[in-house]
């Protein structure tokens, strides 16, 4: 009996679609002979030298026709990210060469890896701890170059020492109270109530700015969520469409022709930015209209940037806006072309003014829009290596939760049992996030989060 | 001695207990009570119920462990409360769950109540004899006890042995230089059963203990030290205790000072543990003197208890000074401190080192892994303590007559009882100095207090089967009487002093500091109210007016801790999941490639029943756990399909 996966599982490493490189990864105790499947007679497959990358032209097994000019990678077992012998060809980009190679591993007998099957053997074979494997996770939803920055500095622990630094002064007050518990009798051991209420304030201290970081770090992995608001009509479909340079939405003179939140992502200075084009707010409106209305508010209230598009040739047009919103809003002109509101905005104060028809000022938002809300924060975040994924923050809340309730407690001066019950049961929050406290439920959630091929 | 004196032929028994400690005791008096055949081995009858260091029975968490011992049908609480001379709940200051009770034993009076009550008891012959060596055979798949080997006194057989040997194995006192085979003062080492363990298969390592030195009572100047008197209403150990009314004598504290400590480390070279002499590793929650005076160093004065040894004994025991320095260091020493100036030595302290049998080699039931049928309980399994002893000896006993019947074994869960904690620390601990049990080990600590005790235990006792029917029924309405004033209190209304609103009780009591008889004497009707409530109870005649007002008590704790337990049952609730998951017996790690190297040397080691006791191993990682976990679910899918 034996969980060292007797099977060969393959699949392609990279996202689909897209970059001029995809890589297919062969793990299992057969990797080196399905790689010498797909490479007959190559001696260097012969005796393979770990860790060293070779140019090669795997062909099809049934026809021998060529498949694809590769680069390939052996690595033997135990050091690779699975623990297992892995094989890497480095093929060129887009989904057809990847998937020649896949079907090639196949029908070399690699079974198709599942979800997060690569990292779950990486996990078992003690390759990665609970918190590095979560890393792994975000580094593949990562989808920027910044937050691939701070999944690899997670990955080298640096979220684990700053909850380390939060962890061991209120492990050395436990310990005290406990000591005083145990040997109060003999000696006076009794930690004075000033010392708790102290060491609970700088821990919360310290905890309120690593979640700072949190909703920094929700942005690096999910993307910067901008929502584009005005009157119908304002031209916001327009803006939307030049600002991700293709035409995404229809687009149509007639108001009210968006009824749903169309979303693309767009990059820019190595951001990504989430872009929701949204139904037009009018107050009188169809009742599919209103309907999109409805969803407009609710996308608003999840923005962390909103644009509020007023059309520049429709002056007599209200900046309304839905709600008080809590993200940072610009106000953007559009159809700048038109030109018969220029005098207009000299009135009012006006973030950028813009034209999707000529280009004009869709590159200056672009940096309006990463000076608003990306600027220094992301970057800190992304250098600290604190991309709290949302477990650490869930976790991180009920542990400051816990403390904060723990402070109150402590005011009322309850016997010293109950406030190391109450720190205990907070302390576990922490042991959650780095995995000292085990639970099958933790783990089901850590490997539901896996996409196939990591 | 070597003699056999309640039976002339040699008989077969159903359980063999080695050794008259308190884990000897426990065990014997628990097998033969549940109706088999035991035989109690004792070098000597009258040494039952020894002890051989401090005489006091309880304390943080061993109190605790006391009163679980007694609502299960146990002897200590009870010898405790009969022969006690200081009774002191300690940790008054503190929360309920901290506080527990202590008692000074007339350490004589202990012995001789022991020796009668394990001399009277039907189906229990002691045997006065050294056992020597382990019986046991092969075959059938395994290796099985057969008895022990008395030497001159021939083979004793039995069904299931229970070895209780405290410090006797292979030990070796340690006074300066000086070096005396034996497993206490006056009473010889057992070698021979050592070695035999070591023949068996057993896996031996090599602990220390040390004992204070003690004075004479008459040569201390109690003029000069303060008086440190028995709590005024004193409580029993026992629930079966009644009309406790014991006459108590006082203890003394004084303290060392720098004199003291320099005496003591002037003479550092002369003391056997820092020359090097012992290998063994002692406790650090007990350091000897000379360790506090090393590791404490900016300390200017440490405790000393002057505890008497009995009403009418003439030692007097000093707590806080043990160590193994030569005879005229401990003489200077004492004689350097506050009121001891005179004070006669009348045996000098010691150091012992002894041999014990590393813990993970027996399972929760407390039978050992290689020897069939072969039980241990006590400091031969690496604790420390009369009540640790006492628990395991317990356990030990029960589970030989479990096993005889065929029946489930008795294994108390971790978050019920402190000897759930204690067991299940000894078989998934690496114990590498004498285990103490501390409430903090506790992860249930809120709820495993003395006050509820009998509600905890009472369904395991009545499984037990050990109590008379009258004390079960007293454990029971006492449970139900604090159940019934938990929900009183929840639905009765009062006003609220402060704010003059009407609320529960129980909000008046969650917001009070612990005096709650407070609320009751403000509130002259609720206090009424409860007792017409509980009224049937007390006229069924189990419970006392005593009963009712400890009843109240707890319900009151109840109320007060509710929000707090619920957050620290929420928190372990996941880890008893892990508790539910057995891992098979024959498991074999070797070959598992999943899990690292550290876990799969340690889980092969202590072979773990359940995940959850894996969890609990140190060098266990997360990874391994969910290797296993996987694992475990994988072999539950290949047996499920093989039965269909």
């Amino acid at each position: 009996m034996t969980d060292r996966s007797t099977d060969t599982i393959v699949a392609v490493a990279t996202p689909e679609g897209r970059g001029g490189l995809a890589v297919v990864r062969v793990s299992g105790p057969r990797a080196v002979d399905v790689a010498r499947a797909l490479l007959p007679d190559d001696s260097r497959l012969a005796e393979v030298r770990s860790h060293r990358v070779f140019l090669a032209t795997p062909r099809d097994g049934a026809t021998g026709d060529a498949l694809d000019q590769v680069l390939v990678l052996p690595m033997l077992a135990p050091a690779t990210f699975t623990g297992e012998d892995v094989v890497e060809f480095h093929c060129h980009g887009g989904p057809l060469p990847a998937r020649l190679i896949t079907d090639a591993c196949t029908a070399a007998d690699a079974r198709p890896a599942g979800p997060g099957e690569f990292t779950r053997r990486a996990f078992l074979n003690g390759r990665l701890s609970l918190d590095q494997a979560e890393a792994v996770a975000d580094l593949i939803h990562a989808e920027n170059r910044l937050a691939a920055r701070g999944s690899l500095k997670q990955l080298r622990g640096t979220f684990r020492r700053e909850i380390a630094s939060v962890e061991s002064p209120l492990m050395t007050l436990l310990a005290q109270l406990e000591g005083g518990l145990e040997f109060g009798e003999e000696d006076a051991l009794d930690v004075p109530p000033e010392r708790i209420a102290d060491t609970l304030d700088s821990a919360l201290d310290r905890i309120d700015a690593l979640l700072c970081h949190a909703d920094a770090g929700r942005q690096l992995r999910d993307g910067v969520q901008v929502v584009l608001v005005g009157e119908p009509n304002a031209g916001k479909s327009s803006l939307f469409n030049a600002l991700l340079r293709e035409p995404r939405v229809l687009v149509d003179p007639e108001p009210g022709t968006t009824r749903d939140v169309v979303e693309s992502r767009l990059e820019h200075r190595g951001v990504m930015y989430v872009l929701h084009d949204t139904a037009g707010l009018r107050e009188n409106a169809g009742r599919v209209e209103a309907k999109g209305v409805a969803l407009t508010r609710a996308t608003v209230a999840r923005a962390d940037l909103v644009l509020n598009v007023v059309d520049l040739a429709a002056p007599a047009c209200a900046m309304a806006l839905p709600d008080p919103v809590d993200a940072p809003v610009l106000v953007v002109g559009a159809k700048a072309d038109l030109d018969e509101g220029a005098a207009w905005t000299r009135d009012r104060p006006m973030a950028v003014v813009t034209s999707a028809k000529d280009g004009r000022g869709i590159e200056t938002l672009k940096d309006t829009m990463h000076d608003t809300v990306v600027a220094d924060r992301l970057e800190q975040t992304a250098a600290l290596g604190l991309v709290l994924n949302r477990r650490h923050v869930h976790r991180l809340r009920s542990f400051r939760d816990g403390l904060a309730h723990l402070q109150l407690a402590v005011a009322d001066a309850p016997d010293q049992e109950v406030i190391c019950s109450l720190l205990q049961t907070s302390l576990c929050e922490l042991g959650e996030i780095t995995g000292r406290v085990f639970t099958e439920a933790l783990l089901g959630e850590v490997f539901s989060r896996f996409c196939v091929g990591k | 001695m070597n003699s056999r004196n309640d039976n002339e032929s040699p008989r077969h028994y159903d359980v063999i207990v080695v050794g008259g400690g308190h884990a000897g005791i426990e065990a014997s008096l628990a097998a033969a009570r549940l109706g088999h055949d035991t035989a109690l081995v004792t070098h000597a009858r009258m040494e039952i119920g020894r002890m051989p260091c401090n005489p006091a029975i309880g304390g943080l968490g061993k109190g605790h462990l006391v009163k679980e011992i007694d609502a299960l049908g146990g002897e200590m609480g009870r010898a405790i409360d009969q022969t006690g001379i200081h009774f002191r709940i300690l940790n008054r200051s503190k929360g309920p769950a901290v506080q527990a009770p202590r008692a000074q034993a007339d350490k004589l009076q202990y012995q001789t109540l022991m020796s009668s009550v394990v001399g009277d008891q039907d189906k229990l012959d002691v045997v006065e004899a050294d056992a020597e060596r382990l019986l046991w055979e092969d075959g059938g798949g395994g290796r099985r006890v057969r008895g022990v080997d008395l030497g001159a006194a021939g083979e004793l057989t039995g069904e299931r042995v229970i070895l209780c040997t405290g410090t006797f194995l292979g030990g070796l006192m340690h006074v300066g230089r000086e070096r005396k085979a034996g497993g206490r003062e006056g009473a010889p080492a057992s070698l021979g059963l050592g070695a035999s363990l070591i023949d068996a298969g057993f896996t031996m390592t090599r602990l220390k203990t040390g004992t204070p030195p003690r004075l004479h009572r008459e040569s201390i100047d109690y003029d000069r030290v303060t008086i440190q008197p028995g709590d005024p209403d004193p409580k029993p150990f026992s629930f079966r205790t009644r009309n406790f009314a014991p006459t108590q004598i006082r203890c003394h504290v004084t303290y060392t000072n720098a004199h003291t400590h320099r005496i003591i480390r002037d003479s550092l070279h002369r003391s056997p543990l820092y020359a090097g002499v012992i290998e063994g590793t002692g406790p650090r929650y007990c350091p000897s003197i000379e360790d506090k005076i090393v590791r404490f160093a900016d300390k200017d004065r440490h405790f000393v208890f002057l505890e008497p040894e009995g009403r009418t004994n003439e030692e007097v025991y000093v707590n806080g000074l043990s160590t193994s320095l030569p005879r005229d260091v401990q003489q200077d020493m004492i004689h350097s401190i506050v009121g001891l100036e005179e004070a006669v030595l009348t045996r000098s302290g010691y150091a012992v080192e002894y041999d014990s049998v590393p813990s993970w080699q027996v399972t929760s039931t407390l039978e050992t892994k290689p020897v069939d049928g072969l039980y241990l309980a006590g400091q031969i399994l690496g604790t420390s303590g009369y009540e640790e002893a006492a628990a395991q000896g317990f356990v030990a006993g029960v589970n030989t007559t479990r096993s005889l019947e065929g029946r489930p074994p008795l294994v108390l869960a971790r978050t019920t009882s402190y000897m759930g904690v204690l067991i299940d620390d000894l078989v998934t601990k690496e114990i590498t100095e004498p285990y103490r049990m501390f409430t903090s080990r506790a992860e249930s600590r809120l709820s495993l207090r003395c006050d509820n005790v009998g509600e905890r235990m009472v369904a395991t006792a009545r499984e037990i089967g050990l109590l008379p029917e009258g004390d079960l029924e007293l454990l029971r309405d006492r449970a139900a009487a604090s159940r019934r004033a938990v929900s009183f209190l929840k639905r009765t209304r009062v006003k609220d002093p402060e704010s003059g609103n009407r609320i529960t009780a129980a909000e008046m009591i969650k917001r009070s500091d612990r005096q709650y008889e407070n609320i009751f004497s403000i509130n002259t009707t609720l206090d009424s109210d409860l007792d017409e409530e509980l009224s049937d109870l007390m006229t069924t005649g189990t419970l006392s007016p005593a009963d009712i007002d400890a009843a109240r008590e707890q319900a009151c704790v109840d109320i007060k801790y509710e929000g707090y337990i619920l957050r620290q049952n929420k928190m372990l609730r996941q880890q008893a999941h892990l508790d539910d998951l057995e891992i098979p017996a024959d498991m074999d790690y070797a070959s598992l490639a999943a899990l690292s190297r550290e876990a799969r040397e340690k889980l092969s080691l202590m072979q773990p029943a359940t995940l959850g006791q894996a969890s609990r191993i140190d060098g266990v990682r997360q990874s391994d756990l969910a290797a296993l976990s996987v694992l475990l679910r994988k072999l539950k899918e290949r047996d499920d399909r093989k039965r269909t």
